[in-house]
């Protein structure tokens, strides 16, 4: 199960993971094989001024918060991780919503429930 | 009981003198091995000399026969607590300093380098410090780490993480650095200092503390020595850092 503990409610959006965790994990929801730090880097510099080690250090915090999996591989230039997404981006989305609503429902309890049924009828309706 | 000891002791002239002698030269050794210029080995030496001397006294009054008995037997206060206590600290801090914390190390990495370019470079920069060539172990860490140290077989250990982000030519200098340091035996001079620190009070009282600043300098220096420039231990330095 991915790990989100950090969700923050902005006016405009709601954000999981900051916006270069964000842009890290697009990369490797394309690409189901893994990559090495390397390789997110020189496809991120493209669109970003990064930091090689910015890129590690992301990745650490993402494989900490159990959205990303990493493995020792031996390849040229030596060892190194090879990072891949735990799950699809579909899956992350859901995880990110279930565990919002959860949240929701264990702070507001019933009011919440009504909240949502009203919400949802009238969505229904609609 | 203790007094009656401790009488004993103070009227053998022969004793008091050895012990007068012991701490004495315990105080010589430790001013020596902070204000004196000396190499790792005269250092490592010294802090020994200076402990086992220190605790001399202490072992002479529990083996004393002041009564016709030995003192130990008798001795169940703090001061015979101490009188064991600190002898026996030494050399299990020994111990663990040099067998049981390599050791663990050593099994917890376990997986050595398969890169052959830095085995290679290794063996070759070993030879011109006149070194055995150390062991490379791979630290499952995503913090970029590089250490070293010399025990019955010194070793190098590089996190992945380390190797993630640097380049070639910074991930050589890394490595001359940590050869420098093996070349130097800073482990050992450095957890010899430790345990001068945890179990000497005069250590306290004179104010040592054992600057590792030089000794990094040194390593750094060699590092530059050997790539004629210091570019990448600088640059190795820096992206260390950042990833902190």
């Amino acid at each position: 199960m991915v790990k989100v503990d950090c969700i923050r409610f902005n006016e405009k959006s709601v954000a999981v993971l900051s916006p270069l965790e964000n842009d890290v994990l697009k990369i490797l929801w394309k690409k189901d094989s893994g990559m090495r730090v390397r390789d997110i880097y020189h496809l991120l510099k493209k669109k970003r001024k990064v930091a090689l080690t910015s890129i590690a250090v992301i990745l650490d915090r993402l494989h900490e918060k159990k959205i990303v999996a990493r493995k020792i591989e031996f390849g040229l230039g030596g060892e190194h991780y090879i990072y891949c997404s735990r799950c699809s981006k579909s899956d992350f989305e859901n995880s990110v919503i279930e565990k919002t609503v959860d949240r929701l429902i264990d702070k507001f309890g019933p009011a919440a429930v009504t909240y949502f049924n009203e919400r949802f009828s009238k969505r229904g309706k609609k | 009981m203790a007094i009656g000891c401790f009488v004993g002791f103070v009227v053998n002239i022969d004793k008091v003198a050895l012990a007068v002698i012991s701490l004495s030269l315990a105080v010589f050794f430790l001013l020596a091995v902070k204000n004196f210029k000396l190499s790792t080995k005269t250092k490592v030496g010294l802090i020994y000399g200076h402990l086992i001397l220190l605790f001399f006294p202490f072992v002479l009054f529990t083996t004393d026969f002041a009564c016709g008995a030995m003192c130990m037997s008798c001795q169940n206060n703090t001061m015979a607590l101490v009188s064991y206590s600190l002898p026996t600290a030494l050399v299990l801090g020994t111990i663990a300093g040099f067998v049981v914390i390599p050791a663990f190390y050593t099994f917890s990495s376990r997986r050595h380098t398969r890169n052959k370019e830095i085995m290679a470079f290794v063996r070759k920069y070993s030879s011109v410090l006149k070194i055995r060539m150390p062991k490379i172990y791979i630290v499952d860490k995503a913090k970029p780490i590089a250490f070293s140290f010399k025990s019955f077989r010194s070793a190098i250990f590089v996190s992945v993480g380390m190797l993630d982000i640097l380049s070639k030519k910074e991930i050589q200098a890394v490595l001359l650095h940590e050869l420098a340091h093996i070349k130097q035996r800073s482990s050992v001079l450095k957890f010899s200092s430790f345990l001068m620190n945890v179990l000497s009070p005069l250590s306290l009282l004179a104010r040592f503390h054992h600057d590792t600043s030089k000794e990094e300098r040194e390593a750094d220096k060699f590092a530059i020595r050997v790539q004629r420039t210091s570019k990448y231990i600088n640059s190795a330095k820096k992206k260390i850092s950042e990833a902190d």
